[in-house]
């Protein structure tokens, strides 16, 4: 019956669907399975869009916004691309678990509100080799120079893309963007007007809503507003009982984009959220020895940041942007409030026909105010740094544009390891039009972060015969200098036609003075007696990795495109001792991702996404398969509706083990039904 | 902020949803019940088939200054600078369309000695790189430059697509248009989101 109307005119298709659909209301989960097995080749309409008039075509809808190939194909780096289609697609509603997608990078969860994400190796709860950006704002704590993923949180209808570069990114963002750069682009103003109300419930994990609404201030003027809520319950414990780490979070926002004049436009943007978290806690002291809490975990924060963009002629522009970032962090173990400005200048010009060559200059103060615990105690509670910086780049084409060569430099001086340097020269060669080769070295630098150097953190603790308490203590270094890494990589691109690219990458990476924990000699502390073994932060280790990813995507139909990915790693610990971050620092060897979209008629679309992530041994985490699938339809202009299910072949399922005595927490299955309204 | 101290985890499984299957199946019916067309659907189609389109369009509200065709039936080129983003999209939509008794004609070109032959180029953002070089070499042709690169009116561009709540715009600079002898209809000017100059 469904061929048959598959042979029909499109508007007999149309009267024929809504028959059948009648027919079989009483059977609607055996309805929907029919819709899904509707072949592609049966997709209702083909019109002349020649046919229509300017105005209409300003109105027809555009099904596929994809600059990712584009834009892929012309970087020397390895780089991919998370389009607002893929974000849609994927069903997912946070910004870590969007990068699940991404191959190189390594996302797991730790319990209901903490994630560890990193690039090309070395995954943890502090991990910190990753630069994070929002809208050219870095979002990583000095704390430990890694991310707190609960509090990056967007309208994600309102983002545009994310770009991920793996490897160093260092030579234009600086220290820490060792082994991969997250860019989050959130849409212009313009690009975002009109209403949108999007709110998500689902079976275990959350319910949210979500607010936009953008407006124009006359030609060229543009805003929007938004306003997002949600609350997740906890997960569940290893057990199958529920967990403490349910949270509910608050937050607000705007964006301004105003074209000034022809030459010049000016961006202001801030958002402000509030948000309360549970977790549970296992914490090692004197008396008593161990003890296991929930705890209530409390964070708010602010931002505010300004652009203005010159383009000073048709070979030269400037942009200058400043922000400021407040954060504030209350959990029984440690507690921080952080304040950062930034200013930041760039100048992009052309030289001759040849180059074209960027610079920049950057200047950062970061404060902070901390309160430590029984477990957690840092040397200095109040503490002020400066970071100056600058940035030189120039891409030089050669053999007509064939070959490409970018060379550039940062030059950073911070106020604790002084002046570094963090050079790259990157190559790119245009074979032909469907054959590219890139090329590259650079070196990069990670600055110890403030628990690096200035913690004493309690991480075990047990008594020795006869019975004398002792404490196995990580004690930071205030002398400790930066990890440095020698990265070379390598890429070559395909796209056969339009339809089929190919994007493959190596790495070979060295990383050098990599900060270890060394066992020092215990000590005999009298009053209260006890013993403590010290854990040494020293810059005695060193690692090489490698490994590379593909990634590879099939339009089979135009309406059905297919996605896979894959990544490899291989890492060699050359010293005996594990990184502080180490104590439990892990990636999987292996991953891929298989992703489907397809687009039915009536306005249905088909999502089906399966992830597989290989074991860590070290900490006996078996590997898994997630298999996400989604359904959704939009009903008229207005109106769409999607129902979707996430991790469908398991009940639940561990992924990471924190370091800090957090109690991890089962990812489960999950089922979700969402509506977005436009008005 | 410490709200409870306890040892053991908490015993007992899952709470379960009972009242989720059941709203499920709801949502699946109503998806599948409702006509697409009964709330007043707008078309859809692929970002680069509506770019297309408007290409077309474009070459039917510009006027050449005279000596831009080689005689009154000569081709009227459409080309695109470097990496292709339309496929087969440009080529169907152009397809034995005549305009002002010029037919269609689309090329591809890499080079400005090319593009100065194009009576419209298009210059995708893949090529953004070679842009202002592409726009600079291009100064005193009569070439309509389109791109669709957010700065790429503002760099002295001619027409540039912006997409706006998933549909494809258009921002138009008057003063390089006319710089470069080309006559901008006030039909495509009044529906601009946007005009410079």
């Amino acid at each position: 019956m469904l061929w048959g109307v598959a042979g029909l005119p499109p508007e007999a298709q149309e009267d024929q669907m809504t028959i059948i659909t009648r027919g079989g209301k009483d059977k609607p989960i055996r309805l929907g399975l029919m819709l899904l097995l509707l072949s592609a080749g049966c997709f209702a309409q083909e019109r002349d869009l020649s046919q229509l008039s300017i105005e209409d075509l300003m109105n027809v809808k555009v099904t596929s916004v994809s600059k990712r190939e584009q834009k892929l194909g012309d970087s020397a780096a390895a780089i991919y691309v998370i389009s607002q289609e893929d974000i849609r697609h994927s069903g997912m509603t946070s910004i870590p678990e969007l990068l699940r997608m991404v191959p190189g990078l390594n996302v797991a969860q730790i319990d209901g509100n903490l994630w560890a994400v990193s690039s090309r190796g070395f995954n943890s709860q502090f991990a910190s080799d990753l630069l994070v950006l929002i809208d050219g704002r870095t979002v990583y704590t000095p704390l430990y120079s890694g991310v707190y993923w609960d509090v990056q949180d967007l309208m994600l209808e309102d983002v545009d893309r994310i770009e991920v570069i793996r490897g160093p990114g260092a030579a234009v963002w600086g220290a820490n963007a060792v082994n991969g750069v997250i860019n989050i682009i959130t849409k212009a103003a313009q690009d975002t007007q009109g209403g949108l109300l999007s709110t998500t419930a689902s079976t275990g994990e959350q319910r949210s809503a979500a607010v936009r609404y953008g407006g124009s201030l006359g030609a060229g003027r543009y805003f929007r507003v938004f306003g997002k809520f949600l609350k997740r319950d906890g997960l569940a414990y290893a057990d199958g009982s529920p967990s403490a780490d349910g949270w509910d979070a608050a937050r607000g926002g705007f964006r301004s984009d105003l074209q000034i004049s022809g030459s010049d436009s000016l961006t202001a943007q801030g958002d402000f959220y509030h948000g309360n978290e549970g977790q549970h806690v296992t914490v090692y002291a004197l008396d008593p020895m161990v003890y296991s809490a929930n705890d209530g975990v409390q964070v708010e924060g602010g931002n505010l940041l300004g652009r203005w963009k010159h383009v000073a002629s048709a070979r030269s522009d400037f942009s200058l942007q400043a922000y400021f970032d407040n954060t504030q962090r209350e959990e029984y173990l440690l507690s921080a409030r952080v304040s950062t400005f930034d200013l930041e200048f760039q100048h992009h010009r052309l030289l001759g026909q040849r180059q074209e060559m960027q610079w920049g200059l950057n200047y950062r103060r970061v404060e902070d105010v901390l309160r430590g615990s029984p477990t957690v105690i840092f040397a200095r509670t109040q503490d002020g740094t400066n970071l100056f910086g600058g940035f030189v780049q120039d891409e030089i084409g050669l053999l007509s544009h064939r070959l490409r060569l970018i060379l550039g430099s940062k030059f950073e001086h911070n106020d604790c390891t002084g002046f570094d340097i963090q050079p790259s020269a990157r190559a790119l060669f245009v074979l032909t039009s469907k054959h590219r080769l890139w090329a590259a070295v650079s070196r990069a630098v990670s600055t110890p972060s403030q628990a690096e150097r200035d913690s004493d953190v309690t991480v075990s603790s047990f008594l020795t015969p006869p019975g004398i308490a002792t404490l196995v203590n990580f004690m930071g270094n205030p002398r400790l200098f930066s990890e440095q890494l020698l990265a070379y990589e390598g890429g070559y691109r395909w796209e056969a036609t339009s339809r089929i690219s190919l994007d493959l990458a190596g790495f070979y990476d060295f990383y050098h003075d990599m900060d270890a924990v060394v066992p020092g000699s215990p000590v005999m502390i009298p009053v209260p007696p006890h013993i403590v073994i010290p854990l040494d932060s020293t810059n005695q280790s060193h690692a090489h990795t490698y490994g590379g990813e593909a990634a590879f995507n099939l339009d089979v139909t135009r309406f059905w495109r297919v996605s896979v990915t894959n990544s490899h790693l291989r890492v060699s610990q050359y010293s005996p001792w594990s990184t502080p971050a180490g104590l439990g620092s892990e990636s999987p060897e292996q991953q891929w991702s298989l992703r489907s979209n397809l687009h039915l008629p009536h306005h249905l679309e088909a999502d089906v996404a399966g992830y597989s992530v290989g074991r860590l041994s070290e900490q006996q985490i078996p590997s898994y398969t997630r298999l996400d699938a989604g359904l959704s339809r939009s009903l008229g202009e207005r109106l769409a509706l999607s129902v979707g299910g996430q991790n469908l072949l398991q009940g639940q399922h561990p992924e990471f083990r924190s370091v800090l005595g957090v109690t991890p927490t089962e990812v489960r299955r999950n089922v979700f039904l969402k509506a977005t309204w436009r008005f | 902020m410490w709200t409870e101290t306890r040892t053991e985890l908490p015993p007992g499984g899952m709470t379960r949803n009972v009242f989720f299957p059941g709203l499920l199946m709801v949502v699946l019916a109503a998806m599948s019940l409702f006509p697409a067309n009964a709330m007043g659907q707008s078309p859809s189609a692929t970002e680069y088939q509506v770019k297309a389109a408007f290409l077309y369009n474009f070459a039917k509200f510009v006027e050449w200054p005279p000596g831009s065709f080689p005689n009154a039936s000569a081709p009227l080129q459409i080309c695109v600078w470097g990496r292709d983003p339309f496929g087969q999209e440009l080529q169907d939509v152009t397809h034995e369309k005549i305009v002002n008794g010029h037919p269609l004609e689309v090329n591809h070109v890499v080079d400005l000695p090319q593009a100065r032959s194009c009576h419209v180029l298009f210059i995708p953002f893949s090529e953004k790189a070679q842009m202002k070089m592409i726009l600079e070499g291009l100064r005193g042709a009569s070439v309509l430059t389109v791109g669709d690169t957010r700065d790429f009116a503002a760099r002295g561009g001619m027409i540039n697509f912006v997409l706006d709540d998933d549909r494809v715009k258009f921002e138009v600079n008057r003063r390089a248009a006319e710089e470069a002898g080309l006559k901008i209809s006030s039909k495509l000017l009044g529906v601009a989101r946007l005009v410079i100059g």
